[in-house]
């Protein structure tokens, strides 16, 4: 095919070198913030097919991982989220600091109850919990306990002050933490104290 | 540093959002702080924990394909 040109080939070349090798932490952050494999399948497609038609934009050198989230985080919120008709139910109801720790140290050394605890909850329920959380504070925790971004990438990949990442954060780790206490309590992994 | 402002910034510990000095000076207080370490730690391994268990990487394969797809067929309709 001597009438495409050369350049084409060497394009996706780079593509696939660069941006496709993330495809697996993409794939695993678009489940949790779509809920289901159907809609995290087009969400990741979405991402790379943008990404491609921009690629010529993408700034060699530059953190190629971090662009690409940054594409699929706007797509699901701007998209996706829009698509998705159940309302956001977000739990207002203040939650105390250290509500994990307190409740299990509540519980007495005797038995360990904090060893006990990260032992026994199973895998999928941290994936529920985590998948219960309202989006803009799942989207924050994804990227920070799943994908190691650090509080200034994440303002980046969102669009968010810096502030705005850290109270986030910091709210949807005591979320997550409330949720996951109440399967271990579910479950019978931890007797709720009288 | 007292204990709420300890507590206050091991978040950025547990994050690694800190500076060496101000890493030193936060476990100063820890060190010295057995309710403040305990919390500490806590975090750190509830932090492992969650990043543990949700990390399980999904199988992609079928996906890149369809993508690799994609990727042929809009080349080929962009000419
Ligand atoms: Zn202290």
């Amino acid at each position: 095919m001597n009438d495409r040109p050369s350049g084409d080939n060497e394009n996706k070349q780079r593509f696939e070198a660069e941006a496709l090798i993330h495809l697996n932490t993409l794939h695993r952050t678009a489940l949790r913030m779509t809920k289901n494999e159907g809609d995290a399948d087009d969400l990741v497609q979405d991402t790379y097919m943008k990404a491609y038609r921009f690629w010529d934009k993408f700034e060699e050198g530059s953190n190629c991982r971090a662009w690409l989230f940054k594409i699929m985080t706007n797509l699901f919120i701007n998209d996706y989220r829009a698509k998705s008709r159940s309302p956001q139910i977000v739990d207002l109801e203040d939650v105390d600091d250290d509500f994990l720790f307190g409740h299990l140290s509540a519980l007495g050394p005797a038995d360990n109850p904090e060893k006990h605890f990260f032992n026994k909850v199973f895998d999928d329920d941290v994936k529920l919990a985590i998948d219960e959380l309202p989006d803009d504070f799942k989207i924050v925790v994804v990227l920070s306990f799943l994908e190691g971004f650090s509080y200034q990438e994440i303002a980046d990949i969102t669009d968010l002050q810096i502030g705005t990442v850290k109270s986030r954060l910091h709210r949807g780790r005591k979320l997550l933490q409330k949720s996951l206490w109440k399967y271990a309590i579910k479950n019978g992994f931890i007797k709720e104290p009288a | 540093m007292n204990c709420e402002e300890a507590l206050k910034r091991l978040f950025e510990v547990v994050d690694k959002e800190v500076t060496q000095a101000d890493k030193e000076e936060i476990l100063e207080h820890l060190e010295h702080c057995r309710h403040c370490m305990s919390r500490f730690e806590f975090e750190e391994v509830f932090k492992t924990f969650v990043s543990e268990k949700a990390c399980i990487s999904c199988d992609s394969e079928k996906l890149k394909n369809k993508i690799l797809f994609r990727l042929d067929q809009s080349r080929g309709s962009s000419r």
